[in-house]
């Protein structure tokens, strides 16, 4: 999914397209409409209760937010999957008590949907703030996608583990326009040739440079997630052993009732789990079979009273271990807590990806570090590239930009600029 | 074309002027008319929370609700 927003002035203008199209008479796109906070539920008087509304806030110049969220193409989801994003990627902006129309389109081959919220408060008549909306949409679109199964893309301002940051494909995509320069003179043309080719090896350097220096932090991160999870591990053991000493008083089998009890937990979540074991602890395993002295110790009887009171008295336990148990999968995922329910399963998965991601990682930094190695000495690949952008004339500069790239262009940016500056220090080019 | 032009808050001959020469003039919006609705709105909205918190009080609300919720739609239409 990707989402992307604006602001703008008038609510009517922007409601009458996504109900009515351009042309006004496109009704046939809309799947489904849904309004929240509005007093009517007709989407055709939304416009006018939000700017009533908006009224009244006299700073608000753009009260109007919009928000699209689109799905991948292979994603074919029901209205109900599509409100439930809509919900919690509002909720996630804190836009829960404005006034918002939904309204979901059918006209393209993906499924996608409209946002108009209100940026003025009902009630408060304050204005939200969209500082990093971006951000936090994507987040919640990264964490929406794992938990429906739905197509994980690569988000560039929030990345999950297991995802990569991805390449700027459509600004690649516009530096392949036609060079509309006339051709170059072959001379000339092995100079700008020469030239590209100095500047592509000292980008290389950089790029190497830069993926080392993101190795380092990368290392360092996973050290520090190391540490966490040792020291959390240490904690789940202690709380386990505690647990199980708990158990072994209360059950006659107390490695199945722990076994039962982790079922439940990864199931229903730490609250139910030992809410059962509170109310109706037979329903783990038997419990362990206890005798009560009669008559003067003639005789014995199986009193299951005392064993329910020791399952009572193991609901702390249970808490601390539940606890224990969820910080350890956060910290073993390098997730946030509390985020996201999760099974054994992807648990599993979000660690296998972590570390093909990482492997995958080493091997590209491997692979360039091999080719860097056949690259000659730093400052001489930056004389070289010195050298053969002072040989260019500007119009062969431009030409040389428009072929590299942004990136290349930016070294060039850079060796322009320091040349400017040792002629205007009054040095000669064979200094440079 | 009189209440036309009242709502415009023009007078008549101006706005006849006006509409012969290009577009009809636009419909006047005062602030007092965005407060009216907004108002109007937030109590229904209130209403309705209301009755949907306690459901016995919904029958005896529900003669106000429709009440303010015809006013607001001949507003807003």
């Amino acid at each position: 999914m990707i989402a992307n927003s604006r602001t703008c002035r008038q609510f009517h203008g922007l409601i009458r397209y996504l109900l009515h199209g351009r042309s006004g008479e496109e009704h046939e796109r809309v799947a489904w409409t849904e309004c929240r906070n509005l007093a009517l539920d007709d989407a055709e008087h939304t416009a006018t209760l939000m700017r009533a509304t908006a009224a009244q806030n006299h700073r608000v110049e753009l009260p109007v937010y919009h928000l699209i969220l689109a799905f991948d193409p292979s994603d074919l989801p029901d209205a109900a999957t599509m409100r439930q994003v809509a919900q919690r990627v509002l909720d996630e902006l804190r836009l829960t008590e404005h006034q918002t129309l939904t309204v979901a389109h059918r006209d393209r081959a993906h499924a996608h949907l409209h946002i108009v919220a209100n940026r003025v408060h009902p009630e408060t008549h304050r204005a939200w703030d969209r500082w990093r909306d971006h951000t936090i949409a994507e987040r919640a679109l990264r964490i929406l996608e794992r938990q429906l199964g739905l197509r994980e893309v690569d988000g560039r301002l929030h990345q999950l583990p297991g995802h990569d940051l991805p390449p700027l494909k459509a600004r690649a995509h516009r530096r392949e326009a036609p060079d509309p320069v006339e051709p170059l003179a072959p001379d000339r043309r092995r100079v700008v040739d020469e030239a590209a080719r100095r500047l592509i090896d000292f980008d290389l350097l950089r790029h190497v440079g830069r993926l080392e220096l993101e190795s380092q932090r990368r290392l360092a991160e996973e050290g520090a997630r190391q540490a966490r999870c040792l020291r959390t591990e240490r904690e789940l053991d202690a709380a386990s052993q505690a647990m199980y000493r708990a158990l072994d008083r209360a059950y006659a089998r107390p490695l199945e009732a722990l076994r039962r009890f982790d079922e439940v937990l990864y199931r229903d979540g730490p609250a139910a789990a030992t809410r059962r074991l509170r109310d109706d602890p037979t329903s783990y395993v038997e419990l362990r079979p206890y005798a009560r002295a009669a008559y003067m110790g003639l005789w014995h009887k199986t009193d299951d009273n005392i064993a329910l009171g020791y399952a009572r008295t193991a609901v702390p336990a249970a808490q601390e271990y539940a606890l224990a148990i969820e910080r350890h999968r956060t910290a073993v995922r390098g997730l946030e807590p509390g985020l996201t329910r999760t099974t054994y399963d992807d648990d599993a998965r979000a660690v296998a990806e972590h570390a093909a991601h990482r492997a995958r990682f080493e091997r590209e930094m491997a692979r360039l570090r091999r080719v860097r190695e056949h690259l000659p000495h730093p400052d001489i690949l930056r004389k070289r590239a010195r050298t053969a952008v002072y040989a260019l004339n500007p119009r062969e500069l431009a030409q040389l930009n428009r072929s590299l790239g942004p990136a290349v262009g930016r070294v060039i940016e850079l060796l322009a600029h320091r040349v400017v500056r040792e002629i205007a220090l009054g040095r000669d080019q064979h200094s440079a | 074309m009189r209440g036309s032009a009242y709502a415009t808050g023009r007078p008549l001959a101006r706005f006849i002027r006006e509409a012969a020469l290009g577009h009809a003039p636009r419909t006047l919006r005062l602030q007092t008319h965005n407060d009216i609705v907004h108002a109007l709105a937030s109590a229904l909205r209130q209403l309705e929370a209301a009755a949907a918190r306690a459901p016995s009080a919904e029958p005896a609300t529900a003669p106000a609700r429709a009440t303010l919720r015809d006013l607001l739609t001949r507003l807003v239409s």
